[in-house]
């Protein structure tokens, strides 16, 4: 993919009204990732799309394509393709009249804008509803429809706006994995938004997470689940919720203790963890599922273990998930599907060293390495 | 690239290219201003000017001075003016009258309609036939059947012996009074009952079902679920009835003429007569003023309650929001099953209480025979000036009527084959397709703007087109009139084209409003991104997308503009005379002598006029369901 397919905005600023919808938001884009903005709505994700797209225009900032200035260009104008929430379709036109018109509208021949279409419609597996309308198609098909629309151009940027939310969950993660192909396949340059943070993870090259028209944390979906940069961020991305446990660090000779309510756990030197200098007088401990283990039958106690009840658990099949209440804290863990448990029972849990996350509680920035 | 090169070498391209380079405000108000002139010049000067006049003594059937008289007609004139002063509670009675007869039966046949049932489609047609009826037309149905010497009203007591001689009906006030509001309310209900289906159509169906589980009976449903969902609609829908009551002109005109003595001489007949027959413009525009004023307080109420409902819907990203979010509308709604649930929890553990439930067939017969029973209120006074008209003079003069299948078809080919009414139909004809074209075309890109954008006083903007539409015809047709005078316009098509235009465009404006908002800004943004340019975009995406709409406001337009009477009658007088105009006259026709025409002849005349709209009605009911639905139309 050349390079004239990155992406840059520059702080970007759009109000409506009060609202201020972005806030300086910077993002570099580069060419041929696939780039999620993720974030609850409202946090200006579909403001950045719009803005990209050139369907609005900021009240302040830039946005080039490759080295190209294009903040004033109209959408029409820019070789974009999108596909909508809501897919969007031309009611009054035929599945075919509506891939086929953006090179209908480039004044491409006829014969080219068959074949393309053609292709496209294959290539989705949609060939035999060319002849409909949108109204006498299913969701999933219109969504088809409303993907091959954006694929016919091949437009040098892929905008997608939340495109699987009115899908039921079955489509919803087929049309995922297909999108998914069809990037590897083609490597444009895509811009995702979503508020579900399952579809950013399995999608995304880089996850752009949004907060009130701000960056939080752009990086790799690894970065982001593993270093997420807040508390935000933590417990945002991650099912289910990473857990959050408050409490304050105690220093002894060479090595720092997290203390809560009915909890010490022992996390190693600072130097060692990255912990960053500073008071940190009220901390956030955090823990995702996955790293805390259960212990049944007495294993012998670590500086990371503590003991605790067993709450409700929630059985998916290939895990079960089991609430640990410790000193009004709740920590969820990760068992075995087997797990055998009851309600009220006492057990020892153990976090895994390396994966304790510590953030400082009032600004809610991360703390270690 | 690819789409400039292609686009750029034409002028088109080249305008259509700066357009797309104008912010979204520069586009808005480019669009939207030449049409709100427009609107401004020739809706506003007519409507004030009327109270310029007020202030002037114009007689013109006496001289052609105009003193300025300052207040001297309200304040002098007017006290003394006894008919005056006895037609303005007579006005507002009749108004309150018929919303008081109207209101229930429109939701009576909203109710029936709801329930949906086989056959329901010709339902709709004949629930439409009277609207669509001109209110001339309509006065001259009503008085066929009431009428003393072959009026069918007459035939059938006289046949059941429950008369002994022909009763004259409309002679007798309070008779003539009470034909004179069912006729407006027959006229009324349409409109009412389209207003309130569409609010009982957004009641969502689980909410019965909720209830059902909380044991409620059809009419505890009825009482706590339906009723506090429509109530907003049924408190606009009355007041615009009132409104509506207090301009009823056309009707009286034909049925009863103001008649018997001055009993049904209503405010507009005394503006009517007092500036169309004695030419007094100044007084008459007096009478105007106090009228509107009476108007004007009535829809200050009726805005309060629609600038609340309809608040604007601005094109922000937030809109995916608010789709998720649950719609206004079902909140009051849960509060009601809620408050119920407790009502009805409270009963279980009390008395039992005792339930009337009607077995499964006696409702279904019941509700069969309430159908049957609003279905004939609506045609049957169509349907018996149709077969009147096709029906031997012999056997409509008699009492009972002596109805035969020897049928008689001379009466359309004698009235097509006129000359006057051939041209009327022309001239009819010409005015409602010129008229409904320049208003499309004209109120298209402002009401798209106000769809769309942010304009600034936009709320002021859609508060006038508001107020305007309550404003009576008969005001701005004492200005027109004058104003056609000086140019030399007056009876000639163009004339009427141009009053129709300035009197439907505030309230087209409005509609196509709603369509356009209707239209997915989605679309709008893929076919940007697909290539289009903002103009194409509106040609080639917005209005197919919206093509329903415009459908449904065209018809409208043909009906109305058709059905109209006031401008035609005091426009017109040689040339340019309408179906409506040529209609009242029709007693001094086709006799050369002075002497009504035979009845059949009569009933087949009234039939040519409105048969295009019943037509109308026929083929596209849908569409003007979804018309009044969206715009509240006048009239």
């Amino acid at each position: 993919m050349t390079d004239n397919a990155s992406l840059r905005l520059d702080r970007l600023a759009r109000s409506f009204g009060k609202v201020k919808a972005l806030d300086e938001f910077s993002l570099e884009i580069p060419a041929g990732a696939f780039v999620t903005l993720l974030g609850p709505s409202g946090c200006g994700k579909s403001t950045t799309l719009n803005l990209i797209a050139g369907l609005d225009r900021p009240d302040g900032g830039t946005v080039y394509l490759g080295n190209r200035d294009i903040t004033a260009v109209p959408p029409n104008e820019r070789r974009m393709a999108m596909v909508f929430q809501n897919y969007a379709l031309y009611p009054h036109m035929t599945a075919f009249d509506n891939i086929a018109f953006s090179l209908k509208l480039q004044r491409r021949p006829r014969d080219e804008i068959v074949r393309r279409v053609t292709a496209t419609a294959e290539m989705l597996d949609i060939a035999h509803l060319m002849k409909r309308k949108p109204g006498q198609l299913s969701g999933g098909q219109q969504q088809r429809v409303a993907l091959g629309r954006a694929l016919v151009k091949e437009p040098l940027v892929f905008l997608l706006d939340e495109p699987f939310s009115n899908l039921d969950a079955a489509l919803r993660s087929r049309m995922r994995t297909e999108v998914k192909h069809l990037h590897v396949r083609l490597g444009t340059t895509s811009v995702f938004v979503t508020h579900d943070q399952e579809e950013a993870m399995t999608l995304s090259d880089l996850i752009a997470v949004m907060r009130d028209g701000r960056l939080i944390q752009f990086g790799t979906q690894h970065e982001v689940y593993r270093r997420p940069a807040n508390t935000y961020v933590a417990t945002f991305v991650g099912k289910p919720r990473m857990s959050l446990v408050e409490g304050s660090l105690e220093h002894h000779d060479g090595g720092v203790d997290f203390v809560g309510p009915d909890l010490r756990i022992g996390l190693g030197a600072p130097a060692a963890i990255g912990l960053s200098d500073g008071e940190h007088r009220r901390v956030a401990l955090g823990i995702r599922a996955e790293d805390v283990r259960i212990h049944l039958n007495g294993a012998a106690e670590t500086p990371r273990s503590f003991r605790a009840q067993v709450g409700i658990t929630e059985p998916i099949g290939s895990d079960t998930f089991v609430e640990l209440a410790v000193g009004g804290a709740t920590v969820i863990a990760r068992a075995a599907p087997d797990i055998d448990v009851t309600l009220g029972q006492s057990v020892r849990a153990e976090m895994t060293a390396g994966r304790i996350h510590l953030f400082d509680l009032e600004s809610g920035n991360r703390l270690v390495a | 690239m690819a789409v400039i090169e292609a686009t750029v070498g034409s002028a088109f391209g080249r305008v259509a290219r700066r357009l797309d380079r104008l912010s979204e405000r520069g586009f808005a108000v480019l669009v939207s201003v030449p049409g709100l002139i427009l609107l401004a010049l020739i809706v506003l000067p007519p409507t004030l000017a009327v109270f310029g006049l007020s202030l002037f003594r114009m007689e013109l059937a006496k001289d052609d001075l105009t003193p300025f008289v300052g207040l001297r007609n309200y304040l002098e004139r007017l006290p003394a003016d006894q008919v005056v002063l006895d037609a303005i509670p007579r006005t507002v009675s009749f108004a309150a009258i018929t919303t008081a007869i109207t209101l229930p039966l429109a939701l009576v046949t909203a109710l029936v309609l709801n329930r949906g049932f086989r056959g329901a489609s010709i339902f709709f047609v004949a629930l439409l036939m009277p609207w669509a009826i001109s209110a001339i037309v309509a006065g001259i149905f009503w008085r066929f059947i009431f009428d003393t010497h072959f009026g069918i009203v007459n035939g059938v007591m006289i046949g059941l012996g429950l008369i002994d001689g022909p009763i004259n009906w409309l002679k007798e006030t309070a008779q003539a009074v009470t034909i004179a509001i069912v006729a407006q309310s027959w006229r009324s209900v349409p409109l009412l009952a389209v207003l309130v289906l569409a609010a009982l159509r957004t009641i969502p169906s689980a909410l019965y079902r909720a209830a059902k589980m909380d044991g409620a009976t059809a009419w505890e449903s009825f009482r706590y679920i339906t009723l506090p969902a429509i109530r907003p609609t049924l408190i606009v829908v009355g007041i615009l009835q009132v409104i509506i009551g207090l301009q009823v002109f056309d009707l009286l005109y034909s049925l009863t003429g103001g008649g018997p003595g001055r009993d049904t001489f209503v405010l507009i007949y005394a503006i009517f007569e007092t500036a169309f027959q004695n030419l007094s413009f100044g007084y008459a525009s007096t009478i105007t003023v106090v009228l509107f004023g009476i108007i004007v307080a009535c829809s200050l109420l009726l805005l309060v309650f629609r600038i609340r409902r309809c608040q604007p819907t601005g094109p922000t990203e937030e809109e995916e929001a608010e789709l998720v979010a649950p719609s206004r509308v079902t909140l009051p709604k849960l509060k009601a099953v809620r408050s119920f649930g407790r009502a009805s929890a409270v009963a279980g553990h009390g008395v039992r209480r005792r339930r009337v439930r009607l077995p499964p067939l006696m409702g279904r017969i019941g509700f069969g025979l309430g159908a049957a029973v609003l279905f004939l209120f609506f045609v049957a006074p169509i349907a018996w000036i149709a077969l009147a008209s096709i029906q031997p003079e012999s056997a409509i003069q008699r009492q009972p009527p002596a109805l035969t299948l020897n049928l008689w078809l001379d009466g359309y080919g004698l009235i097509l084959n006129d000359k006057r009414w051939a041209g009327s139909l022309v001239v009819s004809l010409l005015t409602a397709l010129f008229t409904t074209f320049f208003v499309i075309l004209l109120s298209a890109p402002s009401a798209y703007s106000l769809a769309r954008f942010d304009l600034p006083g936009k709320s002021l903007i859609l508060a006038i087109l508001i107020i305007i539409q309550m404003v009576p015809g008969i005001v701005m047709a004492i200005p027109v009139l004058r104003i056609f005078q000086i140019l030399g316009l007056t009876d000639t098509v163009a004339a009427l084209v141009i009053v129709n235009v300035a009197f439907w465009l505030p309230l087209i404006v409005w509609l196509l409003r709603n369509f356009f908002a209707e239209v997915p800004i989605a679309l709008e943004r893929a076919a940007r991104i697909d290539g289009c340019s903002r103009i194409g975009t509106l040609f080639r995406i917005t209005v197919p997308a919206a093509r329903p709409g415009i459908a449904a406001a065209a018809i409208l337009l043909l009906i109305g503009t058709w059905n109209e009477f006031l401008f035609a009658v005091i426009l017109g007088n040689r040339n340019a005379v309408t179906i409506t105009r040529l209609i009242t006259g029709i007693q001094n026709y086709p006799s050369p002598i002075n002497q009504s025409p035979p009845p059949n002849l009569l009933a087949a005349a009234a039939m040519v006029a409105v048969i295009p709209c019943l037509l109308l009605v026929l083929f596209f009911h849908r569409r003007i369901i979804t018309g009044l639905t969206e715009g509240f139309v006048k009239g």
